[in-house]
């Protein structure tokens, strides 16, 4: 008699795969984060630009490193950060030595951050209420159940990786499930780490962050420096970049300003590509090749790769080759606005 | 030119070269949506797959090339976005079972008491995998439906070679138990072509 797994090959479900286009837009989101992978600072700008452009902002803010301090000068936070502040659960450790090392992929909805004090190391994540179920049903499955713990006022569901000393608490906070995760040397260990997590205020939580942001009060002026040595196409206004600047570091300032221009070139190009216009393709492609000198982005290429993605779109202009980071094949009309971060993308 | 390096080296490379990572994408996009197309549908598979290659792309520093073959961790990844995409298990156990009624319509070419017979023996396996806990269930589709080995399955999964037996232990056990208690005698069920996909690694 066949063995009921073989039997089971006989009733596989029937399917169709998938369509062109779901691969096409499935290989186009990837591509977009292969892009910004290669400009790491820049590239949280764009996935988080999916949320509220508000939150995006002070999400950008500190997931991109940017300075956050300025609270002990008496500058107020930025709102929107606060509101992420306020919304999201702030834990600390309630340990002299206990510091965030890491937040990135910080948002309302989801966010990890990593707590440390020397060899010891703690994972916070947070996700929305309604995802708790599935964490905990995922655990059950796969771990150990060692039952519950106190974490931060609440009963945390603990759970051991088999064989390991890796734990996991998972519990309920408001709206949110919270999962802490972490090496210990035995579950008393994790348990009294788990003890020893609390709340804090907005205030205390956003200045324990390991980077600062603060507001910028020069953001018109260094605008206007920042476009020094660019050729800026006719009718430019970079009045529209401050309007719509919400990041307040100069790195990602430059690469917006530096953005901005450069975006407008590629529509240039590509209007009078289509246009037959020989004078206007070579108008832009000349502005563009200028970019290896423009002094802001100078400025930024020892601190990420925006200048670099930038430079290789202006050298797939001239040559009309294909774009970096793409497949063989893919232009500059196809990718320019995700990867340069046009305005309105 | 046609990539030759294999998945191993691509994605170890993609840490400084991430456009690498497109070729891998090529490679397997079309085998882990239908994968997750026999999971979840072909709608949540529309709404998954993409997913799972820009989760693998960011996560391409944890890859462990065990395997020549990204295939394996690509279907980890997947399964872990199907026990998202179910909300709870018996959502999940639902729609498995529906999937009997995907395949009642084959067989053309069987002859109409042949096709009852079959039909039927297919709701009880098909019923019978619904029934197992997730975990299990897992194991038994990469291996059955997948035609992944034991290796691939305990990669793919990040659990022991020997949870992967033990899990298909288990899930045979419930098998006989629930085919038995159907009344049923064991099922037999015609062999139907069905489209390969056989991974390579």
């Amino acid at each position: 008699m066949r063995d009921e797994i073989e039997l089971l090959r006989d009733v596989r479900p029937h399917t169709v795969g998938p369509s062109q286009e779901v691969v096409s837009a499935a290989r186009a989101a990837l591509l977009a984060d292969i892009a910004g992978a290669r400009r790491p600072r820049w590239r949280r700008r764009h996935l988080l630009g999916l949320a509220a452009p508000a939150v995006a902002a002070a999400v950008a803010a500190i997931v991109l490193g940017i300075t956050l301090s300025g609270r002990s000068d008496g500058q107020a936070w930025a709102a929107a950060l606060v509101r992420v502040a306020e919304a999201a659960p702030r834990l600390l450790v309630d340990e002299p030595g206990w510091e965030v090392t890491r937040a990135d992929e910080f948002s309302v909805d989801y966010g990890e951050m990593t707590l440390a004090n020397g060899g010891q190391r703690l994972d916070l994540k947070w996700l929305p209420a309604g995802e708790y179920e599935d964490a905990v049903d995922k655990r059950v499955a796969e771990m150990d159940d060692l039952g519950t713990a106190p974490a931060a006022g609440a009963d945390a569901r603990l759970f051991r990786y088999p064989g390991t000393n890796d734990y996991v608490a998972v519990w309920l906070r408001g709206d949110y499930t919270v999962e802490a995760r972490g090496l210990a040397a035995d579950a008393d260990a994790f348990r009294a780490t788990l003890a020893s997590l609390h709340e804090v205020d907005v205030d205390t939580w956003l200045s324990a962050m390991p980077e600062s942001v603060i507001v910028p009060a020069r953001q018109a002026e260094v605008i206007d420096e920042m476009l020094t040595g660019i050729p800026l196409p006719s009718g430019f206004d970079s009045r529209a970049i401050s309007a719509t600047d919400t990041v307040r570091d100069r790195y990602q300032l430059g690469a917006q300003v530096s953005g901005a221009v450069a975006c407008a070139w590629i529509e240039r190009w590509l209007a009078a590509r289509d246009a037959g216009d020989a004078a206007g393709i070579r108008e832009a492609v000349d502005a563009m090749a200028t970019s290896r000198t423009w002094p802001v982005l100078l400025e930024m290429d020892d601190e990420g790769d925006y200048p670099e993605v930038l430079w290789e779109y202006a050298a797939a202009m001239a040559t009309d080759g294909d774009v970096p980071a793409g497949r063989p094949g893919m232009k500059v009309g196809e990718t320019y606005r995700t990867a340069l971060g046009c305005p309105g993308s | 030119m046609e990539e030759t390096r294999s998945d191993a080296e691509l994605v170890a490379l993609a840490s400084r070269e991430p456009e690498l990572f497109g070729v891998v994408f090529d490679r397997h996009f079309a085998t882990i949506h239908r994968y997750l197309e026999r999971r979840v549908g072909r709608d949540g598979a529309d709404e998954l797959a993409g997913e799972v290659f820009r989760i693998g792309f960011e996560q391409r520093r944890r890859f462990r090339p065990v395997h020549e073959s990204a295939l394996p961790w690509l279907y980890g990844l997947a399964t872990n976005l199907t026990l998202k995409h179910w909300r709870g298990d018996a959502r999940a156990a639902r729609a498995l079972a529906r999937l009997r009624a995907s395949r009642n319509g084959d067989g053309g070419l069987e002859a109409a008491e042949d096709r009852l017979s079959a039909a039927a023996a297919r709701t009880q396996l098909l019923e019978a995998l619904a029934a197992l806990n997730p975990g299990d269930r897992d194991v038994v589709v990469l291996v059955a439906w997948e035609e992944l080995t034991y290796e691939e399955v305990a990669a793919a999964l990040d659990i022991p070679l020997g949870t992967v037996r033990s899990r298909l232990n288990r899930a045979r056990h419930v098998f006989r138990e629930l085919l038995a208690d159907s009344g049923n005698e064991p099922v037999t069920v015609n062999r139907t072509p069905y489209e390969g996909i056989r991974h390579e690694g």
